[in-house]
C-alpha cells in the first residue's frame, strides 16, 4: 500500500496562538514585533487586537481560537463608563467567563497590565490566571522567556 | 537556512520627479542569513548607506521588497516602522548621534523609554550595558566629556537597548583613532560570535573588513558582487583583504568604469566638508560646489548661497561656516593648479626632482594640524605625497601608510590626521582628468 513520508514534521506543527488584547496601538505593534523580529514566528502565531469585544469574535472562531491570552485591564470603552472599577469589573468578568466555558478552559491568561495594585493581582489570581506581568518591567527577551517557559508543557 | 534579511528587486529613489532625482538602488535582490557579519562595501555615493536606511527602515524604497524574517515591510506604516526599528534594529552611527543634554546612562536608556520600558527598568538595563561597554565610570557623564572613543561605545551601548537582534553600523569607524576603531571592531565581532546577532556594516576602508564574512561589492547603486570569504588569521585576512580590495579598486573600478572626474571630486569633498549634515544637505552642497569647480559661480555667490537656509536652495550653514567652506574651496582651486603643473612637469622630464612642490603641497596639508613631526617622519611623508602624486600607491595605501608607525616605514600619524590628511589630498587629485593618464604615463616610464 502506497504511503507518504513526511519529512518536515515542523513545519506543519500547530503555531501556538497567542492572543494580545490591549486598547494601546503602539503596545500592540511592539508585542507582535518582539516575537517577529527575533525570529520565533516559526513556534507562535501573534495576533493582536484592541478590544474584549474584538478578542470574543477571535476566540469563538476556531481558526483563531488562541491558546494564550495576555490581557490588558484597563481599556476604555466607546461611550462606556470611566471608573477604573467597570474597567476591572469587565475584565474580570471576561476571565471568569473564559475559565466556565468548558471548551476553553485551557486557554492560558496572562494579565499584562499597568496596574500594579495587589487587590487587582488577588482578584485575577482567585480567578486562576495563568501569569501577571507589568508593562514596563519586562525588556523584550524577558516577555519571550516568560512566553517559551508557559508553553514548555506543550512541547 | 532562512534569511533574515532579503530584499527581492528594490529600487530607490531619491527627490524623484525632480531636476536632482537620482536613483540610489539599482534592482537589488540579496539574501542576509541569520547570524551572519556582512559588510556593504564601495566608495562614497555607491548606495551602500542607501542599503541600510532602506534596511532599517529609515528610507523608504518605491519599488521591490524587503523582508525580515518572512515579513515583507515595504507596506508598513510609518509607526510600524518606527517600532521595527527600535526592536529589531540597533543602529551605530559613524557621528555617534548621543543627545547632548542627556547623561551616558539616559542616552542609552532613551531607546527603551521609546518602546514603553519604565524608566526605573531602563536605568537599570542601560547600567548593565555599560557595565559591558566598560563605560560604568562614565554614566552620569555628559556626551561632550568623553572622547570620540568613549563617545562611540556608548553608541555601541545604546544601539544595544532594546536587545535587537540586527546590528548596524553605519562607518563606525570613520571619526576614530586606530586604537579605538580597533576596540570598536573587537565588539562588533563580539556582538556577531558571542551574542549571535546580524552584524551589518558599511565601509570604504578596506582594513575595517577583518572579520567580516560576506562582502556586498558596491557601485552606482548596484551590488556587483558577493564575496564570501574565511579568514583564517586576523592578520592573514587583514592583508589578504586589504590587497585584494586595494588592487580590485585600482584594476577593476578606476580602469573598466572611470568615474567623471569632476562628480568624484565634488563628491568627496561634499562628504569631507559636511560630516554630520543630512544626505540632502550634502547633496544640496555637491551641486554647489560643482558649479564652484566650473567656475559657474565666484567665492561670495557660493559662500551666500551656502548660508541660505535649505528651504531657499542653500544649505543652512552658519555664515562664517560659510565663508571658511569658501575660502577652502578657494585654495583647493589653487592647489589644484599646482597639481597640474606638477604632473606636466613629471609627466615631461620623469626623472626630475619634485620635491618643491611635494614640500608646498605637504605645508597645505598638514596647515590644520598642529603636529611634532621628527625629521624622519617629514621624509616618510614627502615620500608617501610624492608616491601617491605618481600613482605608485592607491588613495587606500596612502592613508594606511601614513597611520603606520615610523620604525615600520609609515609617517606615524594618527589613524584621524592620517585619514584627513589623506582625503584633503584626494579633495585636489581626484578633480583633475590629468591624473588618470599621468599615473599611466609615470608608472610606465619608471617600469
Amino acid at each position: 500500500m502506497p504511503y507518504v513520508i513526511i519529512k518536515n514534521m515542523d513545519k506543519i506543527e500547530k503555531k501556538i496562538k497567542i492572543l494580545l488584547v490591549d486598547d494601546d496601538k503602539m503596545m500592540r505593534i511592539y508585542f507582535r514585533d518582539i516575537f517577529w523580529v527575533h525570529g520565533r514566528n516559526d513556534k507562535y502565531e501573534v495576533m493582536i487586537v484592541s478590544s474584549l469585544e474584538e478578542a470574543n469574535e477571535k476566540i469563538v472562531d476556531p481558526l483563531t481560537k488562541p491558546d494564550t491570552i495576555f490581557l490588558d485591564v484597563m481599556m476604555p470603552v466607546v461611550g462606556g463608563n470611566s471608573s477604573s472599577e467597570f474597567h476591572i469589573k469587565r475584565c474580570l468578568d471576561f476571565i471568569s467567563k473564559i475559565k466556565q466555558t468548558p471548551e476553553l478552559s485551557k486557554t492560558k491568561i496572562v494579565i499584562y497590565s499597568g496596574q500594579k495594585d495587589k487587590s487587582l493581582q488577588d482578584a485575577v489570581n482567585k480567578l486562576g490566571v495563568d501569569g501577571y506581568l507589568i508593562k514596563g518591567e519586562l525588556m523584550p527577551k524577558e516577555i519571550i522567556a516568560f512566553t517559551d517557559k508557559l508553553h514548555e508543557s506543550n512541547n | 537556512m532562512n534569511p533574515i534579511i532579503k530584499l527581492e528587486h528594490v529600487n530607490l529613489w531619491y527627490d524623484i520627479g525632480k531636476p536632482n532625482e537620482v536613483q540610489a538602488l539599482k534592482d537589488v535582490n540579496l539574501e542576509i542569513n541569520k547570524g551572519d557579519y556582512v559588510a556593504f562595501f564601495g566608495s562614497s555615493g555607491c548606495g551602500k548607506t542607501t542599503m541600510l536606511y532602506a534596511i532599517s527602515g529609515i528610507d523608504r524604497f518605491q519599488e521591490g521588497k524587503i523582508i525580515i524574517n518572512g515579513v515583507d515591510i515595504s507596506g508598513f506604516t510609518n509607526q510600524e516602522l518606527a517600532i521595527f526599528r527600535q526592536t529589531g534594529i540597533g543602529i551605530v552611527f559613524q557621528q555617534f548621534n548621543l543627545v547632548p543634554s542627556l547623561t551616558v546612562l539616559k542616552n542609552v536608556a532613551l531607546p527603551m523609554l521609546f518602546v514603553g520600558v519604565a524608566s526605573e527598568k531602563a536605568d537599570v538595563e542601560a547600567a548593565k550595558l555599560l557595565e559591558r561597554l566598560n563605560l560604568t565610570q562614565y554614566s552620569t557623564r555628559f556626551p561632550f566629556e568623553l572622547s570620540g572613543g568613549q563617545q562611540q561605545r556608548v553608541g555601541i551601548a545604546r544601539a544595544l537597548a532594546n536587545d535587537p537582534p540586527i546590528i548596524i553600523a553605519d562607518e563606525p569607524l570613520g571619526n576614530l583613532d586606530s586604537v579605538n576603531a580597533k576596540r570598536v571592531l573587537e565588539f562588533l565581532k563580539e556582538l556577531n560570535d558571542k551574542d549571535g546577532r546580524t552584524v551589518i556594516m558599511v565601509t570604504h576602508e578596506a582594513w575595517s573588513l577583518r572579520d567580516v564574512r560576506t562582502i556586498f561589492h558596491m557601485k552606482d547603486g548596484v551590488v556587483t558582487d558577493v564575496e564570501k570569504v574565511t579568514p583564517k588569521t586576523v592578520a592573514e585576512a587583514l592583508s589578504g583583504h586589504l590587497y585584494k580590495q586595494l588592487s580590485k579598486e585600482v584594476t577593476e573600478a578606476d580602469k573598466l568604469q572611470p568615474i567623471k572626474g569632476e562628480q568624484l571630486s565634488s563628491r568627496v569633498l561634499a562628504n569631507f566638508l559636511l560630516r554630520g549634515y543630512s544626505k540632502d544637505e550634502i547633496k544640496r552642497f555637491e551641486s554647489l560646489v560643482n558649479q564652484r569647480l566650473d567656475e559657474k559661480i565666484d567665492t561670495s555667490a557660493f559662500s551666500l548661497e551656502l548660508h541660505k537656509p535649505f528651504k531657499d536652495g542653500g544649505v543652512g550653514l552658519w555664515e562664517k561656516k560659510a565663508e571658511r567652506v569658501a575660502r577652502y574651496l578657494n585654495e583647493i582651486i589653487d592647489k589644484h593648479k599646482d597639481v597640474d603643473a606638477v604632473y606636466d612637469i613629471i609627466e615631461k622630464h620623469p626623472e626630475l626632482p619634485i620635491l618643491e612642490e611635494v614640500h608646498r603641497i605637504r605645508d597645505w596639508l598638514l596647515e590644520d594640524h598642529k603636529l611634532k613631526l621628527s625629521p624622519s617622519q617629514v621624509m616618510a611623508i614627502d615620500q608617501l605625497i610624492s608616491d601617491r602624486l605618481r600613482g605608485f600607491v592607491s588613495p587606500e595605501k596612502f592613508i594606511e601608510l601614513l597611520d603606520l608607525s615610523n620604525n615600520k616605514f609609515g609617517a606615524g600619524l594618527t589613524f584621524r590626521t592620517s585619514h584627513q590628511v589623506g582625503e584633503k589630498l584626494e579633495s585636489i587629485l581626484s578633480g583633475s582628468g590629468k591624473i588618470e593618464e599621468g599615473v599611466g604615463t609615470t608608472f610606465e616610464k619608471t617600469l
